[in-house]
């Protein structure tokens, strides 16, 4: 079908294409307390399709672009009349498309996705058997196994394919003492089933459970906050908007190569965009626009490096390209051995998502613990608020290190004197 | 869609009727535009494909289901019937019935189909919109995102089918300002069910939000605690939808995960408040005809002058619970799961006039304009992102700007402390995930009120 399409696209006179062949299968399970809910089969094929045309003006060369999602028994024709007339209307900044590549090889396949029953059947008997305890009951989980198989074609002659799996898995226990109830919501998303570390990870969350039963509102006032290896990516987010390229040419990243990312020198914060990593969520032997998978330093020891571009920006920017933002590494700054010995740690925000383009952070506290001499207190509500920029300024990173599915890092990261909205 | 394969399905459906409790079939396919300009580029692609079908079948103890988008009549025949073949029948723990019987078709109302307007001219009309926005004071970036959808649903069941056709528009502008020094924005959003004529702006709308970005590059923090506030008709919708919108969904009852349920037929709230779910709302971006398990349509009362009258329920929910059913079944595409979800979300309008309200505080804020919220029904806490929020001073909004603001709480607390509730009315656009994912478009709003919260 590839080739038929490249075809079509081709005598349309277009100047260019690209075509993604998205091929997937996907099973879902869902489970209410101890029985099935429901179970789903879906297969999916569909072509997501891009195609150029190239206009001169003032000798200038310019290029427009279209994309569509054709599906096998959709109207092709629709979709190359309506792309042909509308690449004849906008006339953007030319860039090129990449040539050949050699993508490496990145395992993204485990492959116990290849029987998704047995695989999903196994899951929820794990899950029925860990999500008990003292008090603690499973109220429901959800399983999605997908097993996709994507091919890249291009005018520019890329021809290359992948295969990738995912898992995820929702689960809700309910935790209750005396009349009291009260849930723990946590999902997980890997590649790999041993990266899930299912069984650990649910008695982590059972006792958890028991502790959301007995807990106080945080103080209003200043703090020290500990963010999880979980919430590391999220947490960086403003970091990783203005590292693009694209934020680099229109004018709306703060960072420039060579200089330091924040204002104490002192920070040696190294953070790195890696695709290569075997299993990762955001690693990829090659992405859309067929850049293979590479690893790059972004920032080095505080000081800014490069900005990340796909192919658009870094012709744009006049830069090779590194590809779009990866999995996320954070390299362990030399001062992580700081003692602390009063911090809120957070288990969980209800929505950790900084605004990308201030930095500022207003996040809910689901649940943690006030960490005081040694003493762990469970604590829910209220909030936690700061500027992530201003924050990066006074940070300590663990030394320890561990892979979060879409990060590899120290396991946990204390920003101190945020700003606590409590009691 | 092809009529023989419509039918096709009609008579899967119809030869395992007397064996199968429960079996239909649903057809999704929308097309649609989106432009989306920015200060050096301009973007045109055709709105994502959500082309598929979906069998659903009920054991008679839980469901099974089985989707493609691969929509050709031998390959979906054949699918159907193997997939047929696969179901055990179990003994009825519950009786669900298909919705639909008939023949019926239903079509969102429009004044300007976006298909008779040509794409220059809409093209013209969002780069005229940018070079406003590009021109004002210390403004280094725009987007400009207009997006036109017709979202086509057919519903088969052994003994009928129906079809609606939805139209969705929705437009947005921000404005990126800077003076050097870190980059602030602020933005402007309509859209709703019918046609282009939704994308009219209200004359200030674009000088409002290049001044607005201004003025929050000198926006303060707010010093975390409790205040006295008076919410817009989009913050009051977004404490409806997320304080007892999500909270309401009784497929969370089934899983023990909402604390309202301890509270049908109680008082809840202040005894000014009431609370609607509507889906047949005119014009509402979350609006539908049917829902999709086949339910008309039609408002439900959630909370009635302060009494929890009823949840919001899908087939499955409303079957083993015992509930009055509503039309809030629905799916983010046809490779997803049905849930109870939300449809059009709003306060009903009070008596106040909302100048009065803002008169009524000594000290407190004025909250203008929504980011983001959260749910947690068991825990009744509320989490609502605020974009601004100004100052009230004795009854007068003053010039100071708190940004960004974070209204945390317990819900039974914020909406027992409504003590005024504004004349006004608006809605907005807006998506909703149910947790972190399963994004349907909604809408949320009503007139001002006044409360109060825990800002941070």
């Amino acid at each position: 079908m590839t080739d038929k399409l490249a075809e079509k696209i081709t005598a349309r006179g277009f100047d260019d294409f690209k075509i993604i062949e998205v091929k997937s299968n996907d099973k879902q399970l869902y489970l209410l307390r101890e029985r099935i809910e429901s179970k789903r089969t879906i297969e999916s094929l569909y072509y997501d399709v891009t195609v150029y045309v190239d206009h001169k003006s003032a000798g200038k060369k310019l290029r427009s672009e279209y994309n569509f999602i054709y599906k096998p028994g959709g109207d092709l024709n629709f979709y190359l009349e309506q792309a042909k007339f509308a690449c004849s209307l906008v006339k953007n900044r030319h860039y090129d498309l990449l040539r050949a590549v050699e993508p490496p090889n990145v395992d993204l396949l485990d492959p116990h996705l290849d029987d998704a029953t047995a695989t999903g059947a196994d899951l929820a008997d794990t899950i029925y058997k860990s999500a008990r305890g003292a008090g603690v009951r499973l109220s429901s989980a959800e399983i999605y196994l997908k097993r996709s198989e994507i091919t890249l074609k291009t005018s520019t002659g890329i021809e290359c394919s992948k295969i990738k799996g995912l898992i995820e898995i929702e689960i809700t226990l309910i935790g209750s003492e005396g009349g009291k109830e009260q849930e723990m919501n946590f999902q997980v998303k890997r590649r790999r089933i041993d990266d899930l570390r299912l069984q650990e990870r649910i008695a982590e969350y059972v006792k958890h459970t028991v502790n959301t039963l007995n807990v106080k509102i945080p103080t209003s006032g200043k703090a020290n906050v500990l963010f999880n290896a979980a919430d590391i990516y999220g947490l960086m987010s403003p970091i990783i908007f203005h590292s693009s390229g694209k934020a680099k040419d229109q004018g709306m990243s703060r960072f420039n190569p060579n200089e330091a990312i924040v204002g104490q020198s002192e920070n040696d914060l190294t953070i790195k965009t890696s695709g290569i990593i075997p299993f990762g969520l955001y690693s990829d032997p090659f992405d859309d626009d067929g850049i293979p998978g590479q690893e790059h330093t972004i920032i080095d020891r505080g000081i800014f490096k490069k900005h990340w571009t796909t192919k658009r920006y870094a012709d744009y920017l006049g830069v090779e390209p590194t590809g779009s933002f990866k999995n996320l590494v954070i390299e362990s700054p030399s001062d992580s051995s700081a003692a602390h010995d009063n911090y809120y740690e957070i288990v969980q925000f209800s929505d950790l998502s900084p605004d990308p383009i201030t930095g500022d952070l207003v996040a809910e506290i689901r649940f943690g613990y006030h960490v005081q001499n040694g003493k762990r207190t469970p604590i829910k509500g209220g909030s936690v608020g700061c500027n992530v920029f201003e924050a990066l300024n006074n940070t300590y990173f663990s030394s320890d290190t561990t892979f979060e599915g879409r990060y590899l890092g120290p396991k946990f990261v204390i920003l101190k004197d945020l700003s606590i909205s409590g009691q | 869609m092809d009529e023989s394969l419509i039918n096709a399905v009609r008579t899967i459906l119809s030869d395992v009727e007397s064996t199968v409790p429960y079996a239909v079939g649903t057809f999704f396919n929308n097309r649609g535009l989106n432009i989306d300009l920015d200060r050096k580029d301009e973007q045109l692609a055709s709105a994502p494909s959500n082309m598929g079908f979906v069998l659903s079948v009920f054991n008679g103890e839980h469901f099974e289901e089985f989707a493609s988008d691969i929509i050709n009549k031998d390959h979906l025949v054949n699918f159907c019937r193997a997939a047929l073949d696969t179901v055990k029948i179990k003994k009825q723990k519950h009786i669900l019935t298909p919705s639909a019987g008939g023949d019926r078709s239903f079509r969102t109302a429009e004044k300007i189909d976006p298909e008779s307007v040509s794409l220059q001219e809409k093209m013209d009309l969002l780069r005229e919109r940018r070079a406003r926005i590009l021109s004002g004071k210390n403004v280094v970036n725009c987007a400009v995102s207009y997006s036109e959808e017709s979202s086509t649903k057919i519903f088969i069941t052994h003994n009928g089918v129906v079809r609606e056709e939805i139209r969705r528009i929705s437009h947005f502008l921000v404005a990126y300002v800077s003076r050097g020094n870190g980059v602030k924005y602020d933005y402007f959003s309509t859209g709703g069910t019918g046609g282009y004529e939704l994308i009219e702006l209200p004359e200030d709308a674009i000088d409002g939000i290049i001044s607005t970005g201004n003025r929050l590059l000198e926006s303060e923090h707010i010093e975390p605690g409790f205040y006295d506030v008076v919410g817009t008709p989009e913050i009051a919708g977004l404490i409806a939808h997320e304080a007892f919108g999500h909270g309401v969904e009784t497929d969370m009852y089934l899983q023990d995960r909402a604390r309202s349920r301890d509270y049908l037929g109680k008082n809840i709230a202040s005894e000014l408040v009431s609370i609607i779910d509507d889906p047949s709302l005119p014009g509402g971006y979350g609006s539908y005809f049917i829902d999709d398990e086949g339910n008309i349509a039609r408002a439900t009362y959630i909370i009635k002058k302060g009494k929890f009258i009823q949840g919001l329920t899908h087939k499955y929910a409303s079957a083993v619970l015992g509930l009055p059913s509503t039309a809030n079944g629905r799916r983010e595409s046809f490779a997803r799961k049905i849930y109870t979800r939300m449809s059009n979300t709003f306060f009903k309008p009070g008596v106040d006039n909302p100048d009065d309200i803002i008169a009524s505080i000594d000290r407190g804020v004025y909250l203008i304009k929504g980011l983001s919220g959260m749910e947690d029904p068991k825990g009744w806490g509320i989490q609502v992102l605020v974009l601004y929020g100004k100052e009230i001073k004795n009854g007068k909004i003053t010039e100071k700007l708190f940004s960004p603001l974070g209204i945390t709480g317990y819900v039974p607390d914020l909406l027992k402390s409504i003590s005024m509730v504004g004349e006004d009315f608006k809605i907005d656009v807006g998506i909703c995930g149910k947790g972190h994912k399963e994004y349907v478009p909604v809408s949320s709003g009503g007139p001002h009120i006044k409360t109060r919260v825990r800002l941070g």
